[in-house]
């Protein structure tokens, strides 16, 4: 994004863990198999052939076929970085 | 330099494309090409090949990327093109986006002060032996048909007087007539609706102007034999929201919805408009006048259906609560009041981006095209994604007579776009023809073109791109009789 970067979040921080690293990461939930569950967070999910994030958390998370990086879980990033994310396209 | 975002939404299958192409005599598998198709099958769509300038843009903004599945003789070519209009060429002059959100001109950098904003992304029509990419907000971009390289906006000698022309015009069968209108017709928030009569050899014959209950977004209309009908309702904008650096609408829960119904032969002082319970109506399938009744079939979203314009409330958008459900509406010319019928035609959610077979356009048809997801099909998840249930899974003919739906399901691991009708013959009936859309295989990442039998359903054959392609918005077929392709 043009002029704009992410910054840590507040939830990063005080986890200490890595950013952007965790965004890839399955949550352990999805890796023992609990697909279908609704979660409450923001969530990346798949609407219109498209992914985009879901602020309320109603939709199922999307995750993608294995070995290749992409939708994880947005939980860990904070409120203004949702915002910088494209939800769409 | 350009760096892309790095975001959870733009990675794997979805990640930016960026390139333009040439394949020539594409892959086919599963069957012969029908030597009857000779012409194309163009789409427009599109991509951000800069990064939006600010986060809360959206799909409606990326740069348009018309392409075209070229059929000669059993051979298929494909061709695609970023659609160079001036603001791309803007754009990459300067190696970054210029231009900020969705028809909001007031935070563009100064440097395109003036310049003509549109992507022209949306949709792809022919008339009068000339090819155009549309969008709504600007007039038509002329594209040469043989190497799709944009010449640019047409005005139609100069007699076309919008600044802005529909995506959907639509055209009579009889007299060959493109029907068309712009809304914000007069420039930025006005509240004025052109339409117009284009002649089937391009000369603007007829025009009439009228104003709208409030201004919103009208993407779509209904041509009958006697009658346009415009569905229009809960977008809204105005100059606070553009001057707070908004995209142009916001989703106004409380606003009301309006059908405003226009006579051919009338002007604009003799549209009426019926209030309606607000559902978001983006595109219609078609419909009829019977009488003193006008008859429309649409798709229609029971809430805004587009993420990126808000709810002007401040509630996030629920995609939970967008379903669309193809209606039937019946509005009575003698009623006194602003009733009318509505019934839901089908009972299973399909979308709203179906086709009717075109020469029907204004009269009765029967049978309607259109994408839906079958949860009940199988989904590959380990090789595509957790989508099973949520994938355009099946193109579906939904028979209007027997209520019945003939589906054609894609594969488990695919996702339709919108389809096109071709018929067999100028002569052949109803429905008779092919049916053809682009596939998304999100486990081969590539792009895969379908091409059916409409009346049974059954896939002929399949073209393959070894490439993943743009999501394209509309496409359209346009035959050998219609255009030059070369």
């Amino acid at each position: 994004m043009a002029g704009q970067s992410l910054q840590p979040s507040r939830r990063a921080l005080m986890k200490g863990a890595a950013v952007l690293a965790g965004a890839t990461a399955l949550p352990a939930a999805w890796a023992a198999g609990a697909i279908g569950e609704t979660p409450s967070r923001p969530v990346v999910t798949f609407y219109m052939d498209q992914l985009i994030i879901d602020q309320t958390g109603k939709s199922p998370a999307y995750r993608p076929p294995a070995g290749l990086r992409s939708a994880g879980p947005v939980e860990h990033l904070s409120d203004a970085e949702i915002r910088l994310l494209q939800g769409w396209a | 330099m350009v760096t892309l975002t790095q975001t959870t939404t733009r990675q794997g299958f979805f990640a930016p494309g960026r390139f333009e192409a040439d394949v020539f005599d594409c892959e086919v598998q599963g069957g012969k090409i029908p030597e009857d198709l000779n012409g194309a099958f163009v789409r427009v769509g599109g991509e951000f090949f800069y990064p939006s300038m600010y986060p809360n843009d959206g799909g409606f903004s990326v740069d348009g990327y018309i392409s075209m599945f070229r059929f000669k003789k059993g051979i298929v070519d494909y061709r695609g093109r970023w659609v160079k209009t001036p603001r791309w060429k803007a754009n990459r002059a300067a190696n970054r986006q210029l231009f900020g959100n969705y028809r909001n001109p007031f935070f563009d950098d100064p440097s395109v002060k003036g310049l003509d904003r549109t992507v022209a992304n949306t949709a792809v029509v022919a008339h009068a032996g000339k090819l155009f990419a549309l969008k709504e907000d600007a007039l038509p971009y002329e594209i040469n048909p043989k190497t799709l390289e944009t010449i640019g906006p047409w005005d139609f000698n100069g007699k076309y007087k919008s600044e802005t022309f529909t995506a959907h015009p639509r055209w009579d069968p009889v007299t060959g007539d493109m029907i068309t209108y712009g809304y914000e017709a007069s420039g930025l928030l006005t509240n004025d609706i052109y339409v117009c009569v284009v002649d089937k050899h391009g000369n603007v014959k007829n025009e009439t102007r009228f104003k709208a209950p409030y201004l919103s977004m009208m993407h779509d209309m209904v041509l009958t034999e006697k009658h346009l009908v415009f569905p229009m309702g809960g977008y809204v904008t105005n100059m606070k929201r553009l001057k707070a650096n908004k995209v142009h609408w916001g989703w106004d829960k409380s606003a009301p919805g309006y059908i405003g119904i226009l006579p051919r032969d009338g002007d604009g002082k003799d549209v009426r408009w019926f209030k309606t319970p607000l559902t978001a109506a983006v595109h219609v399938f078609g419909g009829r006048t019977v009488g003193n009744k006008v008859i429309i079939e649409a798709g229609l979203y029971n809430s805004n259906p587009f993420p990126f314009f808000e709810n002007t409330d401040g509630s996030p958008f629920d995609p939970t609560k967008t379903t669309c459900y193809l209606h039937r509406q019946t509005f009575d010319l003698n009623s006194k009041r602003d009733g009318f019928e509505d019934e839901i035609i089908f009972s299973d959610p399909a979308s709203d981006l179906g086709k009717i077979d075109d020469r029907y356009t204004g009269q009765a048809y029967r049978e309607i095209f259109t994408t839906y997801a079958d949860p009940k099909r199988p989904f590959d998840e380990a090789r595509a994604g957790n989508l099973r249930g949520r994938v355009s899974n099946c193109y579906g003919r939904f028979d209007l007579g027997t209520k019945k739906i003939t589906p054609l399901f894609a594969g488990n691991t695919h996702s339709l776009q919108e389809s096109t009708f071709v018929p067999k013959s100028k002569n052949a009936p109803e429905g008779e023809g092919y049916l053809m859309g682009v596939a998304s295989n999100y486990a081969e990442m590539r792009a895969e073109l379908i091409i059916a039998d409409a009346q049974s359903m059954t896939e002929l054959a399949r073209v393959i791109l070894p490439f993943r392609s743009s999501a394209a918005l509309h496409g359209k077929w346009m035959g050998d009789d219609e255009l030059d392709f070369g």
